[in-house]
């Protein structure tokens, strides 16, 4: 039998009730169901353990050269045996895993301890500009006061502004400071978190249970903030975890230029750039290791903000 | 045409290049670093200090100075910005307009290309699928587009670089978009491929074009991603559309219905393209730097790094008038593709 | 609670053009199946004006759909058959239900709004449907879906025919569908709820251009909706749907007069009575 499968309809009538609450079962069966966003929580749970205990954890100190210079990283059939020994503690020195570099520093460590800067810088900026954003949306589509609106308008005509340049004028004239960096990457973060979350607040001002909670006899300010906001918040969750991604793709962008974290502070984008010009020679462990990090970091930020969106949007 | 509607954002686009050049004199005020110290150094004597702020008319009222930046005092204090005059840079002394003309090109001739790659390969890519959402290829395509748009791409470069020239030698050595030994075509447009044809110089396109590949290849990958995901949502919105389930149920042709929905999904593409378009004019750098194309983000680099002022103003200007200009261009074809906006 | 009538197709001698008989559209939910219809048996014959009614949630949209085969999505037609002209039409493929849709059986869905692709013209649209199912250059089509939306009684319909959706008051948008549903003189027309949610003089409008394009190309119609005084005006038989199956048919009067299942006697008494002032 073949009749066509229409899709729902699109329309979404007005309701009294507010969106459904998250519930712990809820959560439970959503981790359950969904194998993708499990990698990528467990990835940013990786990241965010070692942006607090990469120091602890790593073998080597990450600023101090050792003997083995330029040693490339053992190879694969060799591997278990020396997780083995690693184990059981028969090693005068750790492993290399990652192998070193030009002036023997140990790759591996480097590794894990850049996630205090990246991963630190992703994470302090994208909390900032969510919280900074997030008010002035929820001001902003509220209230709809004149000044709201012009401020919307002005954002827009700067949306030209080439924020990559932008963003590097801001760091280096500041002195490229850590908390340089992540006051500019929250500057220029929080006009999205402003846009995503005024405009939801519209929609849900029109909604029946705001004028359910003002019949009630709510303040404004109290209806804004105790019921408005909580339901207007998931683009704005949902954009977080993307911007994470994005805040330390531009990290390490702008150490590899030269232009970001100043050495020798263990960052992966610098890490990458003084093993670029061993990688003509054959020599790429200083480099694939750090990018390989990045890579992997970004996806597992970029898939739990793709999953979510995946799923809100039915 | 919708007449009004792009004769009204010309009008507001002349406004907004007002507001910006004038955004950027007082931006370039605003940084926290005093750009008398970067030129003369910061041991410099009063008398030095006091010559090249006079050199310079900070000594002169703000509005004096805006006014000269703008090029309305060109009598007393020289041409300015309407009569095309950005300054000369404080590294090489040429003028920054003209430094920006030679490294501009390059930039375009990069972006253009990998953008009409990445365009050629994402559309029907996410197109496919949008086709059976629930089904493997659709998972598939999510995936790849999740990961390609994660990445960082002067590592994926420097990967390319590492395969393609250092282990299998198939492309020049990342020296540029001719090799040294090499003459330039004529200059006309400053885009090398461009300017080889039209100097009908085939040997010199091909060079290019081999040089160009592998940059062409890396920032395509990493535009795939967004781009695939904004055609895969929009087509999936289009079918599962109301409008599209009532043309199926009139009994409409399957070729009317893909006409349908390529149409309708595609003015929100055409925006994200845009607007990526317009980021990459500076944020293409780091695939020219991995490259050495010699674009325009390399010349903003360097003279961030170096605090050269009036060069950095004039990246800013240049970079932000073609944003608009893209920004501009899309808005006027999206209200040719969408009777609503022009309203 | 159902005391039907029998339907079939020997019922005063006349062919059904249309016919469903013991359908079940099934919901599948995660805590189980939903049916959504069940045991559905309705016969339309030709030039027959039928009326289906039903509170929200009856199930009515679902069996009207049901009866183009058109099942939304993650419904499924779980059971039954459904005759076009005697021939099943759940066996049919893809390529032969296009060619009946639009062209022997028409829609009209309840908001044109939506419905309507908001970046076509109207004319456009109302061409592209007659040239589905003929061989038609633009411009011919063209003529014809202008005719079409002049003898709906749009006036200017050169000029409207160039318009867009948005362009269109909501009353309009709806005729137009009239216009698009009937292009190609179908046979039976289905109307779900096409006068819900317009104002009563724009209802009587679209009433109005429905009824006198019936007339003239005689075309059963099936009319999905909640209003009686509609049915009582207009339709000839009657299909009163509660929770999914069809609990009373009968022709209109009989209906009226004199219902026999206790929901239909609600309905029709609520419909019916005026509530003294006290």
């Amino acid at each position: 039998m073949s009749s066509i499968v229409i899709p729902q309809s699109t329309e979404q009538g007005p309701s009294a009730a507010p969106p459904a609450r998250v519930t712990r079962r809820r959560v439970a069966r959503f981790l359950r169901q969904n194998w993708l966003f499990d990698i990528g929580l467990v990835i940013v749970s990786i990241s965010l353990v070692l942006a607090v205990f990469g120091p602890v954890i790593a073998p080597y100190d990450p600023q101090l050269p050792t003997p083995e210079v330029s040693a490339p990283p053992p190879s694969l059939a060799s591997v278990p045996g020396l997780i083995v020994e690693t184990v059981l503690g028969r090693r005068e020195h750790p492993v290399h895993w990652f192998g070193t570099e030009l002036t023997g520093l140990d790759i591996f460590s480097r590794v894990l301890v850049a996630p205090r800067v990246d991963v630190v810088v992703g994470v302090a900026a994208t909390a900032i500009s969510f919280v900074l954003g997030t008010l002035l949306g929820l001001l902003a589509g509220f209230f709809r006061t004149r000044s709201a609106e012009t401020i919307i308008r002005v954002s827009d005509t700067f949306q030209s502004f080439p924020i990559f340049i932008l963003a590097m004028i801001l760091v280096v004239l500041t002195g490229r400071n850590v908390i340089d960096i992540v006051l500019t990457l929250a500057a220029l973060y929080t006009p999205i978190y402003l846009r995503l979350t005024c405009s939801q607040v519209v929609s849900q001002v029109g909604r029946t249970y705001v004028e359910a909670a003002r019949a009630v006899g709510n303040r404004e300010l109290v209806i804004a903030l105790k019921h408005v906001l909580p339901n207007s918040l998931t683009p704005a969750l949902i954009q977080a975890s993307v911007t994470i991604g994005w805040a330390i793709l531009f990290t390490a962008g702008l150490t590899f230029l030269g232009a970001g974290v100043r050495p020798p502070t263990p960052e992966w984008g610098g890490m990458i750039a003084s093993g670029a010009n061993l990688l003509i020679l054959g020599e790429w462990w200083p480099s694939v290791f750090p990018g390989l990090a990045i890579s992997i970091t970004v996806v597992g930020y970029a898939i739990i903000g793709n999953v979510l969106e995946a799923r809100y949007r039915q | 045409m919708p007449w009004r509607y792009i004769l009204r954002r010309l009008g507001i686009a002349v406004v907004q290049l007002t507001v910006i050049s004038v955004a950027v004199f007082f931006l370039m005020r605003a940084l926290p670093s005093d750009p008398v110290g970067h030129l003369v150094g910061f041991n410099a004597s009063p008398q030095a200090i006091a010559h090249v702020r006079h050199l310079l008319h900070l000594d002169e009222p703000v509005l004096t100075q805006l006014a000269i930046y703008l090029g309305f005092e060109s009598a007393r204090f020289g041409p300015g910005l309407i009569q095309g005059n950005l300054g000369a840079s404080w590294n090489s002394g040429a003028p920054v307009a003209e430094e920006i003309r030679t490294y501009l090109p390059i930039t375009l001739e990069l972006i253009t290309y990998s953008f009409l790659v990445a365009v050629v390969i994402a559309v029907p890519v996410g197109l496919i699928g949008a086709l059976r959402p629930r089904g493997t290829v659709s998972r598939a395509v999510f995936l790849y587009s999740l990961f390609a748009g994660a990445q960082p791409e002067f590592w994926w470069g420097l990967t390319f670089i590492f395969f393609f020239y250092v282990k299998w030698g198939l492309v020049p050595a990342p020296l540029g978009i001719l090799s040294p030994f090499s003459p330039a075509p004529p200059r006309v447009t400053g885009m090398v491929t461009v300017d080889s044809l039209l100097a009908g110089n085939l040997g010199s396109f091909v060079e290019a074009a081999h040089h160009l590949a592998l940059p062409v290849l890396t920032l395509a990958f990493v535009l795939s991603g967004p781009i695939i995901k904004m055609v895969r949502q929009n087509v999936e919105k289009a079918l599962q559309s109301d409008y599209i389930m009532y043309a199926r149920s009139c009994g409409l042709p399957q070729r009317r219905i893909a006409t349908y929905t390529l149409k309708n999904s595609l003015a929100p593409c055409l925006t994200l393209i845009g607007i990526l378009y317009a980021y990459m004019l500076g944020g293409a750098v780091l695939v020219e730097q991995v490259f050495s194309l010699g674009g325009l983000g390399q010349y903003a680099v360097r003279s961030i790094l170096s605090f050269d002022y009036p060069a950095i103003q004039g990246v800013v200007l240049v970079t932000t008038t073609g944003s608009l200009l893209i920004l501009l261009a899309i808005d006027v074809v999206h209200s040719l593709i969408d009777p609503r906006i022009a309203q | 609670m159902s005391s039907k009538p029998a339907t079939g197709s020997s019922v005063d001698g006349a062919r059904a053009v249309l016919e469903a008989t013991d359908l079940d559209v099934v919901y599948p939910l995660p805590d189980g199946d939903l049916v959504a219809v069940k045991n559905f048996q309705l016969a339309i014959r030709e030039s027959e004006f039928v009326g289906l009614v039903g509170e929200s949630g009856s199930g009515k949209s679902t069996a009207a759909l049901a009866l183009m085969a058109l099942v939304r999505q993650p419904g499924r037609i779980a059971r039954g058959k459904v005759c076009f002209n005697g021939e099943s039409l759940l066996e049919k493929d893809d390529a032969e239900l296009r060619r009946i849709r639009g062209r022997s059986i028409g829609l009209i869905v309840q908001n044109s709004r939506s419905a309507l692709n908001p970046l076509v013209s109207v004319g456009d649209q109302i061409a592209n449907v007659y040239r589905a199912h003929h061989d038609a250059s633009r411009k011919e089509a063209l003529q014809l879906a202008v005719q079409s939306i002049k003898a709906i009684g749009i006036p200017d319909a050169q000029r409207r025919a160039a318009s867009y959706p948005h362009q269109l008051s909501g009353g309009m948008a709806q005729r137009i569908l009239i216009a698009m549903a009937t292009i190609n003189e179908p046979q039976v027309l289905i109307a779900d709820e096409p006068t819900t949610g317009l104002d009563v003089t724009v209802q009587a409008q679209f009433l109005d251009a429905l009824h006198a394009k019936v007339d003239a190309t005689g075309s059963a119609v099936l009319f999905v909706t909640h209003d009686l005084g509609i049915v009582a005006q207009y339709c000839d038989r009657v299909a009163v749907m509660y929770r999914g199956e069809v609990v009373e048919e009968a022709d209109v009067e009989t209906l009226f007069a004199s219902p026999q299942n206790p929901y239909t006697k609600r309905l029709v008494a609520s419909a019916a009575e005026r509530r003294p002032r006290s």
